[in-house]
């Protein structure tokens, strides 16, 4: 497999569990509002991996669908 | 691309994202499309020398490329949408799920009717030679 698109992926579940570890520390501290601002931060950050991988994926559909 | 390790990426995301799922679903949603998108690229990334023998065997055969084409534009799409859609109902969007699916349907009809009228067509002209003998 692609070592580039695996370690895309590890990234994204990276960055998925410091939120999540994130958005539970800050609701223990009473902080819910910061908790919110984290995860919305932390899914525009994931966005731009997440479209990178899915314009990959769709281009290569597209090229199968152009035999 | 080798299966084993196809299947252990997919084994090693279920894991990651049972952990993500008891803290934060936004972030398991994002985790499964990003590892459904891998896993579908590889794949299609496998499949131009297929599609080049289906091409060659549908010459010989003697079936235009017009139609092949359509339909692999057709299985593109039912792939594309089964992907959304399940991604959908994962995240707990049966709604979107069904939606998504309707528009596959609906695309895939659009694109299959001028094979329809091409097959009635070639009906309509056996009936009519039946009919003159």
């Amino acid at each position: 497999m692609d070592p580039t698109l695996v370690s895309l992926v590890i990234q994204i579940a990276g960055i998925g569990l410091l939120v999540a570890v994130l958005q539970t520390v800050l609701e223990q501290a009473d902080k819910s509002e910061w908790a919110m601002a984290v995860t919305v931060a932390g899914l525009i950050v994931v966005m731009y991996s997440i479209v990178e991988l899915i314009t990959d994926l769709f281009d290569a559909v597209r090229t199968m669908v152009q035999f | 691309m080798n299966i084993m390790q196809v299947v252990a990426f997919a084994l090693v995301c279920s894991l990651l994202l049972t952990l993500l799922r008891q803290s934060s679903d936004a972030m398991a949603l994002v985790l499964a499309v990003a590892a459904s998108a891998v896993i579908l690229t590889v794949i299609v990334r496998q499949l131009p020398p297929i599609l080049t023998a289906l091409q060659g065997l549908a010459a010989r055969a003697g079936v235009e490329m017009f139609y092949l084409r359509t339909l692999l534009r057709v299985m593109a799409v039912a792939y594309v949408v089964d992907f959304g859609a399940h991604l959908c109902s994962d995240a707990g969007e049966g709604a979107l799920a069904k939606n998504v699916r309707l528009a596959g349907k609906v695309l895939i009809l659009a694109m299959a009717v001028p094979i329809i009228i091409a097959v009635a067509d070639v009906v309509v002209g056996l009936l009519d030679q039946v009919i003159v003998q």
